[in-house]
């Protein structure tokens, strides 16, 4: 059970890296969906040096976690079928929770200090009251893609889709905030930008 | 978006479901949980009181490649030993596989060392690159099966180990299909174990692991009986203490004796805890030397507290036994089981267990080229000295 939201995972890294590669140079949409369609069957099934291309990436990136599966998934929604899977603001919006969470995670999980936060996610009743929280209160605040989104991960834990027993793991990933931090700069890049210009 | 056509009822109730399969199971999980368990003390509570006796030998002596290093050992079923350690052309390289050998109680030998698993397996098994394997230890489970806890490293030095366990039912003559612990949320990076595990009343597993990518520090695991991870917690924090060896004194006091990665001259290095390993005091420095080098030990009936060490400020080559009799604050050296002092030749990764016979077995690294395999008794520790 543990290993399936793993292959899919590196399905869906595959599939965003091949179309957005890909779509520098084919514009229609029906050709760059056999090419995505195609390159993924061959980095998943094809060894090279006898591991597949989707596992030596996951070699790399290590297991995705569900939030970034969301992302990636309305990546690719995005490239492929020109629809948006979460809301561009609701999007906005948790990657900027991605980030904020995710700089001060990571430090701390890896030493900073005594305090271990990774600790928490093993047994996480209070990170399951906040997701739950946040999710209500986006919900009534009519962000209803985004309370869903919040609650997704943690469903996943309960089910214990992935290999990890740490709710952070099906949260975060170092690949999720890292795109979040590109994301966010070019966001206030962007609007200082409009800024100047208006 | 397609959502706005199903009727609002619907939107609703669904995420009314949503709700509670996300949050009651979290909830449920942990009201419901026990209390955290004791440490298993004195389950080889045995005095040996026969006559002084120590014999050296060797667990292996052609060990069959140039390299070896980490050995670990447990005492079998029917009395014997099973040791595994890593080798290969050197310490890291692409060709390091583990290797184990048995120790037949009835002839007293070591049996010659066989393959246990390697870089290639763990790959197949993982389904990633592996590039290298390392330190293991062998934990009796709680339905008497072997669990093997070892180290493999996709990419970089040691800082990018994971942690993997394989199960065998036979006594170590074949395994299962090696698994992943998941313990680290950065690329599943930096998780290691050197010392032995230590045991819970209630079957569960504590295994003292260590953290050495940005920090150096000292961490517990709290595992189940099938190797799953309940729980991490931080012994120590910052960059000067790994490789913890835990030391249960009674059900809910524990000591940690920690290798000093900080400033010259080192020093062994101490921490407490009173609730199981739960919470620890900061830690601090004994009045032992520690060379950047790995420590072994357990608590004996009488519950003084053995310490195998390299007891000098650099280097490897000269190999102490420490006795404590007020729970780790004050050591006196005892025994030495090498005594060289060249600065060249290296004993070290000492790994030490206590037999159901009372009898006590050292294993540590020689000149990395052969594992010793000392063997003594309660009397050669605490009688005369030559």
């Amino acid at each position: 059970m543990s290993m399936y939201l793993s292959v899919v995972g590196q399905a869906v890294l595959v599939s965003v890296l091949i179309a957005m590669l890909a779509g520098w140079f084919v514009k229609d949409l029906r050709k760059l969906k056999t090419i995505v369609a195609v390159g993924v069957i061959l980095c998943m099934l094809i060894p090279v040096n006898s591991l597949t291309v989707a596992q030596w990436l996951r070699s790399v990136a290590g297991d995705l976690s569900v939030l970034t599966l969301l992302i990636l998934s309305n990546i690719l929604m995005q490239r492929l079928y020109i629809f948006n899977l979460i809301n561009p603001l609701s999007r906005q919006i948790l990657l900027w929770g991605i980030m904020l969470v995710g700089i001060v995670f990571y430090p701390l999980a890896l030493g900073l200090g005594s305090i271990d936060p990774y600790h928490w996610g093993y047994a996480p009743l209070l990170m399951g009251i906040s997701l739950t929280v946040a999710s209500v209160f986006s919900w009534f605040k009519g962000s209803r893609d985004l309370a869903v989104v919040l609650l997704l991960p943690l469903l996943a834990f309960n089910f214990k889709l992935l290999e990890s027993a740490n709710l952070w793991d099906y949260l975060l990933d170092p690949v999720l905030l890292i795109y979040a931090v590109v994301q966010n700069t070019a966001y206030i890049k962007f609007a200082r930008y409009k800024k100047q210009g208006v | 978006m397609h959502l706005v056509r199903t009727p609002q009822a619907v939107i609703k109730a669904g995420y009314a479901l949503l709700l509670l399969a996300a949050a009651v199971p979290v909830l449920y999980r942990d009201f419901s949980s026990k209390t955290t368990p004791e440490f298993e003390v004195d389950k080889a509570a045995v005095l040996n009181n026969s006559i002084a006796k120590m014999t050296m030998a060797y667990a292996c002596e052609d060990c069959l490649v140039p390299s070896v290093h980490g050995a670990n050992v447990i005492e079998k079923l029917d009395g014997g030993l099973l040791a595994t350690w890593f080798g290969g052309s050197r310490e890291g390289g692409k060709d390091v596989v583990l290797w184990g050998a048995d120790f037949s109680p009835a002839t007293q030998r070591w049996s010659r060392p066989r393959h246990i698993i390697g870089p290639a397996e763990t790959q197949t098994a993982l389904g990633r690159y592996i590039k290298t394997v390392g330190n293991s230890v062998l934990v009796r489970g709680e339905r008497g099966e072997l669990g093997l806890y070892y180290v493999s490293v996709s990419v970089g030095g040691w800082a990018g180990s994971s942690l993997n366990v394989m199960r065998s039912r036979d006594e170590g003559k074949t395994w299962d299909v090696p698994r992943r612990l998941i313990t680290s949320p950065f690329l599943n990076v930096s998780t290691l174990n050197k010392s032995a595990a230590i045991h819970y009343t209630d079957g569960t597993i504590g295994l003292p692991v260590y953290h050495e990518f940005i920090g150096k520090f000292a961490e517990l695991l709290h595992l189940d009986s099938d190797g799953r991870v309940l729980d991490k917690i931080r012994i120590t924090d910052g960059r000067h203490s790994i490789q913890p060896l835990l030391l249960p004194l009674d059900g809910q006091n524990v000591i940690a004796l920690m290798r000093d990665t900080g400033p010259r001259p080192g020093h062994v290095r101490i921490s407490l805890s009173d609730d199981a390993g739960k919470h620890w005091s900061a830690e601090k420095s004994l009045n032992l030397p520690n060379p950047d080098s790995a420590v072994a030990g357990l608590r004996r009936p009488d519950g003084s507290l053995l310490l195998v060490f390299n007891d000098l400020e650099a280097g490897r080559s000269r190999l102490a036994l420490a006795v404590s009799r007020d729970q780790g604050q004050n050591w006196k050296t005892v025994r030495y089981f090498e005594l060289l002092n060249d600065g060249k030749s290296e004993f070290s990764y000492p790994y030490m267990i206590r037999g159901s016979d009372g009898r006590m077995h050292l294993l540590y690294t020689w000149n990395r080229t052969r594992i010793r395999h000392v063997t003594f008794n309660d009397n050669w520790v605490d009688g005369d000295k030559p």
